[in-house]
């Protein structure tokens, strides 16, 4: 007894001492967020330290990360935890560390240990292999500019923030009219979720044109000593219409975040500062009366006709091109033909109007007017030139730019060769409108597509014909099965004809009519009789019949009672007066009695078949 | 008497069913001609207002959708207006009413082309079966289904009666033709049926429809569709639905972004 209990004191002290030197471990580990990414991408190392309140951590060295850039290092809050296990007191200190890193190059790259040291003693963490893969085409990169470029950072258009919104211009005067190009970027210094523009730059005082690059990609700028991903949010090209000083309201946008790596995302409101722009007034000097202050920029105007020669009636193709750069949209060319009226000797018409303007940081491009024109006499007809005075901000002078004479020669007299030439005929443009409505009173709706959407009455629809076919066949093979001629079917009808007589016969007991239901009584013996020999027996006497059925197989005592019953109706219907219902009724039991005999009586397989 | 009581019954119910019809009939026809005269004079908001409360009786007619197309081309709301176009030609795509709504469709498309259109490259064929079906309506399908489908169950119930003879012989001859009819119009009217069911077509409505990343505001922007676009809904996500363009490419924009056809 004393040895068991020294043994299981000894299990016990065992235990605890393993638990207590459980407790104690330190535990030194890392992970990574993926082992596989884009060189686009980052990875997330952590490294965790627990370790019990007697064992001081004496040195931590992180991981040696070569082929990767340290985006950002992170050192939680050491938190403390006391347990007590079977009585033992234990205190556990854990604190992690997370490193956001991004590959310098493809390939296979290593992560390194880190290092700690408990009491003399050094741990290390394993080492890791991530492979960097190359950006998938469609993927927008965070990282298209590897290079890290410090740039200037005005301090007011900077904030030392984690993430705003920089607005910025390309100059901060210009002239009426002219070209000027503010850009709106995202400056972020965290992870970005998403974004979604709340409020965009407006002034009214502008023409506007965008010229955002299609395709956004993330570029990576230091400012104030810190790194952010960058990219662009809207690019315009302003036009001012009016002089003075004019302010571009700030552009807004929701920003989704990654807070922290220890902590979740979120949202945010970024706005850039407002723009103030100095808009100068077309300088006075050379400017020439009701000068458009949109024709400003640097243009050359030309003009070309499709031929130099034409029969009468024929028309001649003018084309004026103006091109240069500029708001091309804008400006506003001289007028060949008014009303109609073309040139001396042509007839115009409204010109079409075709623009191939390239948007970029300098908006060029095209504008093309054709014109139709109809001579209107014969002989050498001219097209005057035409001018277009401009101001080039880049000279700060008014300039003009003029097309040549053009001289067509025309065979013939137009009003000759076709009289309606000179008639008042007006162009009727009709373009590409809708159709009108369908003015009915009523709605015609689709039954078969309801009904067959409707599962149901799919269903029905759908079961109905072929469960017709099938009562048909069944009600066609019933009739034809009672129709056949068997001593079944003959012991069927007979039953049935029986049945019927009775009924007719009961009927007439409440009719008090002795005669007629008696007259039934002796109908329905026959007629069971008849079924029975399958020949008529009516016309046999009483004897004859009682001797007929004996021979016939009949016991002599149904023969007997047969006789005795058709007698019994026989006297009944020539003496009424004698039968009462209650006479009537017996009469009706003997005889449903007596035709059960009928039916049992065995006359034999012969004797039946004769 | 139970026989009498039932026979009352299905009186009481067949006159009950005939009346409510006709009441629902006239309210539906009431509020399209309302619509219709709003139109008329020019008042394509109330006219829009009568038509979209017909349709949302349950009303399926290609008028209701075509005129109600128009409404919206007129108040200048081009994807709505598209949708409904294609919503009538979905209900009879070769009907008297569908050159009209064709027409319109295309003028629809136009427009929403001129404000901005979506070039897709590469596009992907469509699966045969849809080109087959897709040319048929539902109804048309049904009803010649149905005429068919009836006609050769007739003939099996009559051929029971015919004595053999040169008539017998003629008519098995024609169950055959027509059974072999039935199944291919049964076959159509599945597919179409299918089609109508699983295969989630819609239309984009607003004139612009940010396409994200996932079910969600704030998953990155990828790219931007416009009205008119047809499209294919593959998944559902509570107010979200996943949209397939033509040319494959995908991402998720919200449900009331999108009428489905």
């Amino acid at each position: 007894m004393k040895l068991s209990t020294g043994v299981v004191a000894g299990i016990v002290a065992a235990c605890v001492l393993l638990a207590a030197a459980r407790a104690q471990a330190n535990v030194f580990e890392a992970e990574v967020s993926s082992e596989s990414i884009t060189i686009a991408d980052t990875v997330t190392l952590r490294v965790v330290l627990e370790h019990d309140g007697k064992s001081a951590l004496e040195s931590y060295r992180q991981p040696a990360t070569p082929d990767f850039d340290v985006v950002r290092a992170e050192q939680s809050t050491p938190s403390t935890v006391w347990m007590s296990i079977n009585g033992h007191q234990s205190v556990k200190v854990t604190e992690e560390h997370a490193y956001q890193l991004r590959p310098k190059k493809k390939g296979a790259l290593t992560i390194g240990p880190a290092f700690a040291r408990f009491n003399g003693v050094e741990m290390k963490t394993r080492t890791f292999t991530i492979r960097v893969g190359a950006v998938p085409k469609n993927m927008i990169s965070l990282s298209g500019n590897p290079v890290v470029a410090p740039i200037a950072t005005p301090s007011a258009m900077r904030p030392a923030t984690e993430v705003f919104v920089e607005a910025y211009t390309d100059k901060p005067k210009a002239y009426v009219g002219e070209q000027i190009n503010a850009s709106w970027r995202l400056w972020i210094a965290t992870r970005l979720l998403g974004y979604r523009s709340v409020a965009d730059p407006k002034n009214e005082n502008f023409w506007t044109e965008d010229i955002t690059p299609t395709n956004k990609s993330w570029e990576r700028q230091v400012a104030n000593g810190r790194e952010y991903a960058v990219m662009p949010l809207l690019s315009r090209a302003l036009f001012a219409l009016k002089a003075g000083k004019q302010t571009i309201s700030p552009l807004k946008i929701e920003l989704t975040t990654q807070q922290s790596m220890f902590t979740g995302s979120a949202s945010e409101v970024a706005q850039s500062i407002p723009l103030e722009l100095d808009v100068r007034p077309l300088p006075s000097d050379g400017r020439p009366a009701n000068f458009p202050p949109t024709n400003v920029g640097h243009f050359t105007l030309a003009a070309t006709v499709d031929r130099t020669r034409v029969a009468a009636g024929d028309a001649v193709t003018l084309k004026v091109t103006l091109s240069g750069t500029g708001n091309i949209h804008g400006v506003k060319l001289p007028k060949l033909a008014d009303k109609g009226e073309g040139p001396e000797g042509w007839r115009a018409y409204d010109p079409t109007v075709k623009e191939n303007i390239e948007r970029g940081a300098e908006l060029h491009g095209e504008k093309v007017l054709t014109y139709l024109l109809m001579p209107q006499k014969g002989g050498r007809l001219t097209i005057p030139s035409l001018e277009l005075t401009y101001f080039d901000p880049k000279t700060a002078k008014y300039e003009t730019t003029r097309t040549g004479v053009l001289e067509v020669d025309v065979d013939g007299d137009p009003k000759r060769a076709d009289p309606s030439a000179s008639g008042n005929a007006s162009e009727n443009v009709l373009s590409r409108q809708i159709r009108p409505i369908h003015n009915k009173r009523t709605l015609s709706t689709h039954l078969g597509a309801l009904l067959f959407e409707n599962p149901r009455v799919r269903v029905i629809l759908l079961a109905a014909p072929p469960a017709l076919w099938l009562l048909v066949l069944v009600v066609d093979a019933l009739r034809r099965r009672l129709a056949r001629d068997t001593p079944r079917s003959r012991r069927r009808r007979a039953r049935a004809n029986a049945r019927r007589r009775l009924r007719v016969a009961e009927y007439n007991i409440k009719a008090q009519r002795p005669p007629a239901f008696f007259a039934e009584c002796a109908r329905a013996i026959y007629e069971h009789l008849e079924f029975r020999l399958r020949a008529k027996v009516e016309s046999y006497t009483l004897s004859e019949l009682r001797g007929h059925l004996v021979t016939r197989g009949f016991s002599r005592e149904t023969a007997e009672a047969v006789a005795q019953e058709l007698e019994n109706c026989d006297f009944a219907r020539f003496a009424p007066s004698a039968s009462g219902p209650g006479e009537m009724r017996a009469a009706l039991r003997r005889v449903k009695n007596l035709l059960g005999f009928i039916e049992k009586e065995n006359l034999g397989a012969e004797k039946e078949a004769a | 008497m139970k026989r009498r009581f039932a026979i009352l019954l299905v009186c009481a119910a067949a006159t009950t069913a005939h009346a409510a019809d006709p009441l629902l009939g006239a309210s539906q026809d009431a509020s399209f001609r309302r619509g219709n005269e709003a139109f008329l004079k020019g008042d394509f908001t109330e006219a829009v207002l009568a038509y979209e409360q017909v349709a949302a009786l349950g009303v399926v007619a290609e008028d209701l959708y075509y005129n109600l197309g128009n409404a919206y081309y007129k108040q200048g709301a081009l994807g709505p207006a598209i949708y409904n176009y294609e919503r009538a030609l979905e209900i009879d795509p070769s009907g008297p009413a569908a050159d009209d709504a064709r027409y319109n469709l295309e003028a629809a498309r136009e427009a929403a082309r001129r404000k901005a259109e979506d070039r897709l490259v590469g596009a992907e064929v469509m699966p045969f079966w849809i080109r087959v079906v897709a040319p048929f309506s539902t109804s048309s399908l049904a009803w010649s289904f149905l005429s068919l489908y009836l006609s050769v169950f007739g003939l099996l119930i009559a051929l029971r009666f015919i004595s053999p003879g040169f008539l017998r012989v003629s008519l098995w001859v024609g169950f055959v033709f027509l059974a072999l009819a039935a199944g291919a119009s049964g076959g159509l009217l599945g597919g179409r049926l299918y089609l109508t069911a699983r295969v989630e077509r819609a239309v984009v409505l607003p004139d612009a429809v940010p396409v994200h990343e996932g079910p969600d505001a704030n998953y990155q922007t990828t790219f931007t569709i416009h009205a008119g676009l047809p499209v294919r809904i593959t998944e559902h996500d509570q107010d979200w639905v996943r949209v397939r363009l033509q040319n494959g490419l995908e991402g998720w924009v919200q449900s009331t972004a999108v009428g489905r056809l």
